[in-house]
């Protein structure tokens, strides 16, 4: 596996080489700035991406904080999906608390003080006082909706 | 000037209990509308208009006046102590107030923005006042023509924002300009970037590329050190002492916080640049004009004063074309334009002769408002530090929260909610391994203003708007802040590389 | 004998032939339920501010209901608008969006997943009377003057698909005597700065949204495109005094019957009849309520009332065109 800054100069390139590939399929006065913006920027991503291969410099993290940085990133994934599917007026509570639970072994009244407070703060403060309705959620969505 | 008219409305405003009451309510609520991630303060006044529905004028414009102007200082506390902006316009103050929190000057961030923010909206109402005479032609000299050479100018400063890493700070600010062209094309209408996704039709909002720069990666770094000792600061309370510091930096970058707030007014004037503009030109004319640009982007406390005093004093400006020519500075204004119709005030160059008290009053209210702001928030703050300085794992979850909360509001669309994680991931991976981000929330910000104007000014003039002559002064100003980035790169080598 | 089957016979025929208001079971069905009003904008702007209003009075009318307004803002109205058309036609779910997608769905435009024929109409606040908005110092003393000009005429519009937009190439279409190159993106009251900085000349638009313009001297209005405005600006010359060719005409009655529609409120397609005469009902009574009158003209917001009946039967006339009058359509959105 590449290092990390390899890896994110490659990925620069890449979403460069395919912006500007699909400018080209724009109307000619729409595709003008993506392709006077697009081009310096693959060249740009392409000298940064050429200076990374021959840097001599390694700075690999360890394979433990790999490891926490994918839970992190999992975590994170969890609570996008579960607001996603369940959205934040009843997925955001009950996501703080798992997190808390499952993740840092918080204690379990820890965890659900936290999730009755995010209950409160975003059903009454958003939805009731400032009167703004939060997503519901994809699922409550297809169901009620 | 009517200087017995203009005193005589500030000894009304501060001596009528009923007005003077009505600021006590509006200004908290303010505060708290601007809080609020990804909402601004729109829907403050929204919500506030049914009930000023009978009142006089001069009380209903007060209090949606007092509301509106503290809204911005409002949407600094959560940049800066969470990294997520409470509108478009705090997103600046985030990159360095919020690593000012994390090296546990957050009460200094918070003290410096509010003075800034006080100082500005004071500022901002004083050149309201001073501008009554000569509005007109300062108002219609600003076409798109001279927003598009502003927004080139802010783009500029990418380059003086990249520090050493140049190559990967250009790149990532040619990045926020593709992600600018995000959403219908103005020139010819048809959807780019959108692969057939109707939210993508409005584009990327800036809430949503700073949250994806900052916040969520901060949170995901946070989350993988799992190191339970850590916190955000040394304290867990601010002290007064330190907001007072702040405060005091305000006044010690007395000349940066005077510039400042008169480029926030002029622009804040000048509608169709946008507010959001206002604080990211401010930003990098504070980074450009600063002996020591390299420590911006790790907590420099005038990367905190420059947007937040041009925040504040645009409001100023926003209420210029608002009154005289009942054409809303920004889109703030337009509700209150509404409000004030509603109210029976007659916008529209007859207003000076005919209310001079009332706009006095307005002006007034600007600067006693955000003077009234500090104080309250001055008294918050040590609350305000225990919340920033919560343990990590309760911090992580709610900011995770907030954050994705702020992302749905701020554009309306549930599908942003998706978009971001790969973005904050991308964000994450840019953070890592020190990609400096502010060039590409300045892309983001000033992209649709410059492709927007350029449009425009084609269309108006062809290839010649370049020869009108407020744009070669600008094209002079462009060409200077180039000039004065390669000069300094030259005479200091590298500047040190930035953590951003 | 005669006379009981007489009463008898007298009382069926008065029992169908006057119209039953909706019965109490109906109006009930509403009691206790949440109806959220959908705004396909953002909080603040025209569309917000009447359906925050239209949803308050309608709540007084359908007793024990509760109104909750959504912003759904996106693309153009048109999120907002998919939006409404998916919900379940169970009368829990109205709202607002422009008029102006009627030309989307009648150029079968990209994103669009309605059918406004089919939809619910439930009532309008308002009318959308169009005219040409020339400013004071463009050179022109009126529509007249403006019909001679020998070079190109920049007028400002909204973003390119708008209905302002659309208007703006309709008129050049019509009026082939004058070049009207149209520049779009002027959002909001942008296109009044840039007629007072002199850049462009005129716009097409809705007269009201003009109305403090051409009290503080900015511009006038040179033209009218439909008959409505006869009323409120007697003065104005009409466009269909100017017109004789038939695409010309055709184009103008397509604006008459737009003119005639504004702030619109819908529902999904399907909901039952006798509940979408409860809502229709609610809604009548709302606009017509003597508290949002005052309300509006405080506002300085105009209202126009017109029933869901009238809107639905504008609304089919208006998307029942000819495939030439589509081609015609999309020539003119096309040109420049």
């Amino acid at each position: 596996m590449p290092e990390g800054r390899i890896v994110i100069s490659g990925l620069m390139l890449g979403i460069f080489v395919a912006m500007v590939g699909m400018a080209f399929t724009f109307a000619p006065g729409a595709r003008m700035l993506p392709l006077v913006i697009g081009i310096p920027g693959v060249i740009l991503t392409a000298m940064q991406f050429y200076t990374e291969l021959h840097s001599k410099e390694s700075k690999r993290a360890s394979s433990e904080h790999v490891k926490r940085e994918m839970t992190m990133i999992g975590w994170f994934l969890i609570f996008v999906v579960g607001i996603l599917c369940f959205g934040f007026i009843y997925g955001a509570p009950v996501l703080i608390a798992s997190y808390l639970y499952f993740s840092w072994k918080e204690k379990w009244y820890t965890a659900l003080i936290s999730m009755a407070l995010a209950y409160v703060v975003l059903d009454f403060v958003f939805q009731e006082f400032i009167g703004i309705i939060l997503f519901e959620g994809l699922i409550l969505l297809y169901l009620f909706y | 000037m009517h200087i017995d008219v203009a005193l005589g409305s500030l000894y009304t405003l501060l001596t009528t209990p009923y007005l003077v009451m009505l600021m006590f309510i509006a200004v908290p609520l303010g505060i708290f509308f601007g809080a609020m991630p990804g909402l601004g303060g729109k829907i403050g006044i929204v919500l506030l208009i049914p009930f000023i529905f009978g009142m006089d004028p001069i009380p209903g414009a007060v209090i949606l006046l007092a509301m509106h102007s503290v809204v911005h200082t409002g949407g600094s506390i959560p940049s800066i102590l969470f990294g997520i902006p409470g509108d478009g316009t705090s997103t600046a103050v985030v990159i360095d107030g919020y690593e000012m929190t994390k090296k546990g000057e957050g009460g200094r961030a918070l003290g410096a923005s509010f003075g800034a923010s006080g100082l500005g909206g004071v500022l901002g109402a004083v050149f309201l006042g001073l501008m009554l005479p000569v509005l007109e032609p300062v108002i219609l000299a600003f076409s798109p023509a001279e927003f598009f050479l502003l927004a080139i100018l802010g783009i500029t400063f990418i380059a003086t924002l990249s520090g050493k890493n140049i190559v990967k700070g250009l790149s990532l600010g040619l990045f926020g300009l593709m992600i600018a062209f995000v959403g219908l094309d103005p020139s010819t209408g048809g959807p780019r970037y959108t692969f057939g996704q109707l939210f993508l039709w409005d584009g990327v909002h800036i809430i949503t590329a700073v949250l994806a720069m900052y916040a969520l990666p901060e949170m995901i770094g946070l989350g993988s050190t799992k190191n339970v000792t850590m916190k955000m600061g040394k304290s867990t309370r601010y002290k007064v002492s330190e907001v007072w510091q702040g405060i005091g930096d305000v006044f010690r970058h007395w000349k940066l916080s005077i510039r400042t707030s008169l480029i926030g007014a002029v622009i804040g004037l000048v509608p169709g640049l946008g507010g959001d503009a206002a604080s990211w030109i401010c930003y990098g004319h504070a980074v450009q004009s600063s002996k020591t640009p390299e420590r911006f982007g790790k907590g420099a406390v005038e990367g905190v004063i420059a947007p937040e005093t041009a925040n504040n004093s645009k409001e100023g400006g926003a209420l210029l074309p608002t009154l005289f020519f009942a054409v809303p500075g920004s889109s703030g204004m337009a509700l209150l334009l509404g409000a004030f119709l509603m109210l029976g005030i007659q916008p529209g160059p007859t207003i000076v002769t005919e209310n001079l008290d009332f706009v006095w009053t307005l002006i007034w209210t600007l600067a006693v408002a955000n003077l009234l702001c500090v104080v309250i928030l001055i008294g918050l703050t040590p609350w305000l530090g225990s919340l920033a300085n919560l343990r990590p794992s309760l911090l992580i979850p709610f900011v995770l929260t907030f954050a994705l909360l702020g992302c749905y509001l701020a554009s309306g669309a549930w599908q942003n909610v998706g978009l971001i994680f790969f973005l904050a991931c991308l964000g994450y991976m840019l953070k890592r391994h020190n990609w400096p981000r502010p060039p590409f929330v300045i892309g983001v910000v000033l992209g649709p203003v410059a492709e927007d104007s350029l449009h425009k000014a084609l269309a108006i003039w062809g290839p010649s708007f370049f020869l009108r002559p407020l744009s070669l002064v600008l094209i002079g100003l462009i060409v200077g802040s180039i000039a004065l980035y390669v000069w300094r790169s030259r005479k200091t080598g590298n500047f040190e590389v930035p953590d951003a | 004998m005669l006379k009981c089957l007489l009463t008898i016979a007298f009382g069926v025929v008065v029992a169908l032939a006057v119209p039953h208001p909706a019965s109490a079971a109906d109006a009930d069905y509403f009691r206790g339920k949440t109806i959220t009003y959908i705004i396909a904008t953002g909080p603040g702007g025209g569309y917000d501010t009447y359906g925050r209003m239209i949803s308050r009075y309608m709540q007084k009318y359908l007793p024990g209901s509760r109104f909750v307004v959504r912003n759904i803002p996106g693309a153009g109205h048109i999120i907002g608008a998919n939006m409404i058309d998916a919900a379940r036609p169970n009368g829990l779910t109205i709202g607002m969006f422009n008029t102006g997608l009627i030309y989307n769905q009648l150029m079968d435009l990209e994103g669009v997943r309605f059918d406004l024929a089919e939809m619910s109409w439930i009532g309008k606040a308002s009318n959308e009377i169009r005219v040409v908005l020339i400013s004071s110092n463009s050179g022109f003393d009126s529509f007249d003057d403006m019909l001679r000009a020998t070079e190109p005429v920049k007028f400002a519009a909204a973003g390119i698909g708008s209905a302002a937009y659309l208007d703006s190439r309709i008129l050049d279409t019509i009026f082939p005597q004058i070049d009207i190159v149209t520049i779009a993106g002027f959002d909001g009251a942008e296109g009044e700065l840039s007629m007072m900085r002199g850049e462009l000349v005129a716009q097409v638009g809705i007269a009201s949204s003009y109305d403090q313009f051409v009290k503080n001297g900015g511009g006038y209005f040179g033209l009218a495109m439909s008959h409505l405005a006869q009323e409120l600006l007697p003065d104005i010359p009409l466009a269909a005094d100017y017109v004789t060719d038939p695409e010309s005409l055709q184009l103008l009655s397509l604006l008459e019957a737009l003119s005639d529609l504004g702030r619109l409120t819908s529902g999904p397609p399907g909901i039952p009849a006798d509940l979408l005469g409860v809502l229709r009902e609610a809604h009548n009574q709302a606009v017509r309520d003597p508290e949002l009158l005052a309300e509006a003209m405080r506002l300085n917001i105009p209202i126009d009332v017109g029933s869901g009946e009238f809107v639905e039967r504008r609304i089919k006339e208006a998307l029942d065109q000819p495939p030439e009058m589509i081609a015609l359509l999309k020539r003119a959105a096309s040109s420049k």
